[in-house]
């Protein structure tokens, strides 16, 4: 498996107020079918103790971005060459995580010490074998080097920081114990209790209803006040980015088509797409009225030029398909890639 | 978990006394009864001429004229109070002094088969999940699917054929000459260890490939589960993680089908140990069939259904103790 | 992963003659039946064709054994009395032939054991001929020949030699599959029948019946089934003929075999028949038997089939051990279990290892249902396409 280079000599590339960025981030990943790319070349930049939220459709490649900062993708799958994920570690110095190896001892010490991850499904994330303390207790000795005792108490403390009522007994608990709120909760404490810089949402409130997610947002962000840590959101909900997300990148088949801070993507979307996605939300003012949902499906292959225009009702004929718009500027930090724009620029 | 254990041995006692019905049935089943079968065989070749009344005498002996229900009441009373299985036609003495301490031969049996199907299988599958389509994982496919088309006898038969003429040994038996006929001591039970080890790996033989593929299916299964993904995502080292979160849950299945290995093994028994000439009680089960002496087949097939019965129990507890969810279902 | 990933109908661009037919296929997997996704699939496992093809020609060879065999299983070659194998050959040290030999044999005496024992004697040569006239035969009571597929020019050929009393091994083994496989498939067949009776009945009624019949179900399933099936065997009167035997094997394996599809039935039913398709048709006044059949077991029916192929080679196992033991068909009657039988000792495998080939197959037939067994299974899950990319 050919891993990208680590390339010590240039590692310092990363603006001081950042602790993430990506850079033209690409993945292929091995089928029966032959070699797909679905991450293909994309661009992030968080910034310390900011919320970048990650918003697309299932299957535009967010999830697989987040893991590969982890070293977590999957054994076919292969992070290209010229890919960069240049990150700062609590001591200061910068590391490009593309270059670790996934079973080296380098990338165990960020992943849970410096960059920890919460999921989707907080049932299946534990072991139905083990209590909630003991998955706990195994991280925070680990990463801190706590003993027993004491990381046990750090746990029932941690437990009790996400608002789970008598921690003391539910670090002995098991998760079907839990309900699936009180889990997600637990699965953020251990997230946590290793103090992380970053922390990773991969759709953490897809699974709960609609009052729990409110409750586990708004205990997202409190905690990000205490603890100071930078959290990247995965989410398809854009409504769920415009609570709790500083910037957002919107991505589509593996790209980035439009990032900003999220006031203003969310306010004067760009990108057909964006538009698209923020029309699809329900709100209380459109009563009465209908959603439009953005038409057709994903294509099952990358098309040739923008990859949207299969589905953009403004396609500019022999451009959009032909031609991979490149991004343009719209602000400071402020951008997107459509053809529209570049039109209007020029 | 009390509670599940009580459920259970209700669960085992109905099921118990179903299987003695079952079993009395099959007992009763050969046609001509006892009586006619033993004066047969008392007087055949005596030149007595056997008349129906001397039949009727001899039933009337043996409680043969009585109706179907008391003779079974008779017949289980005798096992579960006195601990009596009846008499040994063919031996003219009781089933139990037939029986002797084959029971003990046939445990030592089963256990050392279990202990090796469960060292050989659990690790190598494992490993082999880990390793998927490495060389190991393919070639525990090959032996897996052989281990379940080749029966145990037909390796029984092979190991025979190459210890004769390989090695010019009898693998066969289970005491050494001088420990045949010996009183208990040491020297013999290391013997007798001795000559389990060919036994057991022949019955083991596909039990061992059954679990083989069970173990690396649900460690394949497991590993692709978001709870080691999330372990991983926390820092913990690649052995650790795969013992302590895939491998502890691959071994679940294997504790919860004990009884049907033991159930497996027991089948086989009869058969391999005929082969193979272990005087245990699968072999005297074949001898007793042959010679349709039923109290004796009954007894040994009582006797084996009660471990199986009594292995699904203790493999449920063992589940309840390793799995908190099953202790959450059943109390 | 197969979602539905057309484009929009109106943004179709033309189309090349090649994505036409492309397109075509594609269009065509949406409308396949069932069955031929199932088949399509199938095709694509190698294993599985293999095992298919294997049994195919075990079960033709068997079924023509009249013709396939050159001997019938009694005839007696008396002067190549525990033969070995005869390997047709199509050279030797006098050169090179067209058409396969053997080497004709001299009987000399054995200067150790003083039996007549017969040697090779690589001067001689006997030709095989194909489609010879032989032995006639009455084939099902349908069609009388005498035409056998191969035979020696003069005397007696035996590819897998012979036993103690001169019978031509191979020939016995080609009968002899005949009779496994099909008191296999009967066997099957029983347990099928019965499953589907008592799975039926306890998957849709569920309550007091359905506990009843999971009991009765457990203490068959717990009992160790050779041990179970000797027993019921060991019954059978000794005055029976082999034709009663036969049949009364087939029911017995029929009989005990059923607990496993029977739970699986059950299982099925008792998740499907609280769907609201279900409901619907009983609404509709539609009789149990009526849902069973036509609403609820169709949806199963693939599943049965690969516990069917799958549940064979229990069947053929169970039949060689019980014959090999002497509890099951008895000579002259031949099986695979019933040639074992004669491969029992130690001493006889010694002397006639070649009496050990019915074993080879037995394991080729049970190896080749396995995998069978498993590409069926593999085939039948809608599933599986999409399984392992997850």
């Amino acid at each position: 498996m050919a891993i990208a280079a680590h390339r010590m000599d240039a590692p310092a590339a990363l603006p001081d107020d950042l602790l993430l960025a990506v850079r033209d981030l690409k993945i292929a990943i091995g089928t029966d079918e032959g070699r797909i790319v679905p991450v293909n070349g994309v661009d992030l930049t968080l910034g310390h103790g900011r919320t970048l939220g990650l918003v697309g459709e299932s299957g535009s490649g967010k999830s697989l971005s987040t893991k590969a900062l982890m070293q977590l993708l999957p054994n076919t799958a292969q992070i290209l060459d010229g890919s960069q994920l240049l990150f700062r570690t609590k001591q200061g110095s910068v590391v490009d995580l593309a270059g670790f190896a996934p079973r080296g001892k380098q990338i165990r010490a960020v992943r849970g010490g410096e960059i920890a991850m919460i999921f989707q499904e907080p049932m299946a994330s534990f072991s139905p074998v083990y209590t909630i303390g003991n998955q706990m207790i195994e991280a925070i000795r680990l990463h801190r080097g706590l003993d027993k005792k004491a990381a046990r108490a750090l746990a029932i403390d941690m437990l009790g920081k996400v608002g789970l009522s008598n921690p003391g007994l539910r670090v002995d608990q098991y998760p079907h114990e839990l309900s699936g709120g009180m889990r997600q909760r637990a699965m953020i404490a251990i997230a946590l209790a290793t103090n992380p810089s970053l922390l990773i949402a991969d759709e953490p409130t897809t699974a709960l209803d609609v009052t729990t997610q409110a409750q586990i947002l708004a205990l997202i962000r409190s905690l990000q006040d205490e603890l100071g840590m930078s959290v990247l959101f995965i989410t398809h909900d854009m409504g769920v980015i415009a609570q709790v997300a500083d910037e957002v990148a919107v991505m589509y088949m593996g790209e980035v088509v439009e990032y900003g801070p999220t006031r203003d993507v969310v306010r004067h979307p760009q990108h057909p797409y964006t538009r698209g996605l923020l029309a699809a939300i329900p709100s209380i003012d459109q009563i009465g009225g209908r959603l439009t949902p953005i038409g057709g499906d994903l294509p099952s292959t990358r098309p040739s030029g923008c990859p949207f225009h299969t589905r953009c009702d403004q396609a500019i004929a022999s451009r959009c398909d032909t031609v991979q718009p490149e991004s343009t500027a719209l602000g400071p930090s402020w951008w997107a890639r459509c053809h529209l724009l570049g039109e209007a620029a020029s | 978990m009390l509670i599940l254990a009580v459920r259970r041995l209700i669960g085992v006692i109905v099921t118990l006394f179903l299987v003695s019905i079952m079993v009395f049935a099959i007992m009763e089943l050969p046609p001509g009864d006892y009586a006619e079968r033993y004066a047969f065989r008392k007087f055949s070749g005596t030149g007595v001429q056997v008349s129906e009344s001397d039949i009727q005498s001899i039933r009337i002996d043996f409680g043969l004229d009585r109706p179907v229900y008391e003779r079974y009441l008779d017949w289980i009373g005798g096992i579960v109070f006195e601990f009596d299985f009846g008499q040994a036609f063919a031996y003219e003495t009781s089933v139990n002094n037939v029986i002797g301490d084959r029971v003990f031969l046939t445990l030592a049996l089963l256990f050392v088969t279990l202990i090796l199907t469960y060292l050989l299988a659990i690790p190598i599958a494992i490993y082999a999940a880990v390793r998927r389509h490495s060389i190991a994982d393919y070639s525990l496919t090959v032996v897996s699917y052989l281990g379940l088309a080749l029966p145990n006898f037909m390796l029984a038969l092979i190991l025979l054929y190459v210890g004769v003429t390989v090695f010019d040994l009898d693998i066969g038996g289970l005491f050494s000459e001088e420990y045949e006929d010996a009183p208990w001591s040491l020297g013999k039970i290391l013997d007798l260890l001795a000559h389990l080890v060919i036994p057991a790996l022949v019955l083991a033989w596909s039990a061992t490939a059954l679990q083989l593929q069970t173990v690396r299916s649900t460690m394949l299964d497991e590993l692709n589960k978001l709870s080691v993904t999330a372990a991983r995502a926390r820092g913990l080292s690649e052995w650790r993680l795969l013992l302590k979160y895939p491998a502890r849950l691959a071994i679940n299945p294997v504790v919860s089908t004990i009884g049907f290995d033991v159930n497996r093994i027991f089948s086989e028994l009869p058969i391999v140990a005929l082969v193979l000439g272990l005087p245990e009680l699968g072999q005297l089960l074949v001898q007793s069939y042959l010679d349709l002496d039923m109290y004796v087949a009954g007894a040994i097939l009582l006797m084996l259904t009660f471990f199986i019965v009594l292995m699904n129990f203790v493999s449920d507890l063992l589940l309840a103790v390793l799995d908190p969810r099953v202790r959450a279902r059943e109390g | 992963m197969a979602s539905i990933n057309g484009t929009g109908p109106d943004q179709r661009p033309a189309l090349s003659r090649r994505e036409r037919r492309e397109e075509k296929k594609r269009l065509s997997y949406y409308t396949a039946s069932q069955w031929q996704l199932v088949w399509w699939r199938f095709r694509r496992h190698k294993a599985a064709m293999a095992g298919a093809v294997v049994l195919l020609a075990i079960a033709i060879s068997g079924i023509f054994a009249e013709f396939f065999a050159p001997y019938t299983p009694t005839d007696r070659d008396t002067s190549y009395v525990q033969g070995a194998p005869q390997i047709p050959m199509f050279w030797d040290h006098n050169g090179f032939s067209f058409q396969p030999f053997i080497h004709g044999t001299t009987t000399e005496r054995d200067p150790r054991t003083l039996r007549q024992v017969s040697v090779p004697d690589p001067d001689t040569r006997i030709y095989i001929r194909f489609f010879v006239r032989g032995e006639s035969y009455d084939w099902m009571g349908l069609v009388r020949s005498d035409l056998h597929l191969f035979g020696a020019a003069e005397g007696q050929v035996h590819l897998f030699g012979t036993d103690d009393l001169g019978r031509d091994v191979f020939s016995r083994t080609l009968y002899a599959s005949r009779t496994s496989l099909s008191i296999g498939f009967l066997g099957v067949m029983v347990a099928f029948f019965m499953a589907l009776m008592i799975g039926g009945i306890a998957g849709y009624s569920g309550g007091t019946v359905d506990y009843g019949i999971q009991r009765v179900t457990e203490v068959i399933r717990v009992i160790p089934i050779i041990p179970l099936y000797m027993g019921l065997a060991a019954a059978f009167p000794s005055d029976w003929t082999n034709t009663q035997v036969y049949f009364a094997m087939s029911m017995v394996f029929g009989l005990v075999g059923w607990p496993t599809l029977a739970r699986r039935i059950r299982g099925h039913l008792l998740t499907q028949r609280n769907e609201d398709y279900v409901l619907a048709a009983r609404l509709a006044g539609a009789k149990p038997r009526r849902i069973i059949s036509k609403h609820l077991l169709p949806s199963f029916t693939s599943y049965i089939i690969v516990d069917l192929v799958i549940s064979f080679p229990y069947m053929i196992l169970s039949e060689t051990a019980l014959s090999f033991i002497g509890l099951g068909l008895r000579p002259p009657t031949v099986s695979w279990g019933v040639m074992l039988q004669d491969a029992q000792n130690i001493r006889t495998i010694e002397q006639m290892p070649w009496l050990f080939l019915p074993a080879a197959f037995v394991v080729i037939a049970v190896l080749a249902f396995t995998v069978l067994g498993d590409g069926l299974r593999d085939a039948a899950d809608p599933y599986s396409v999409s399984k392992g990319k997850g």
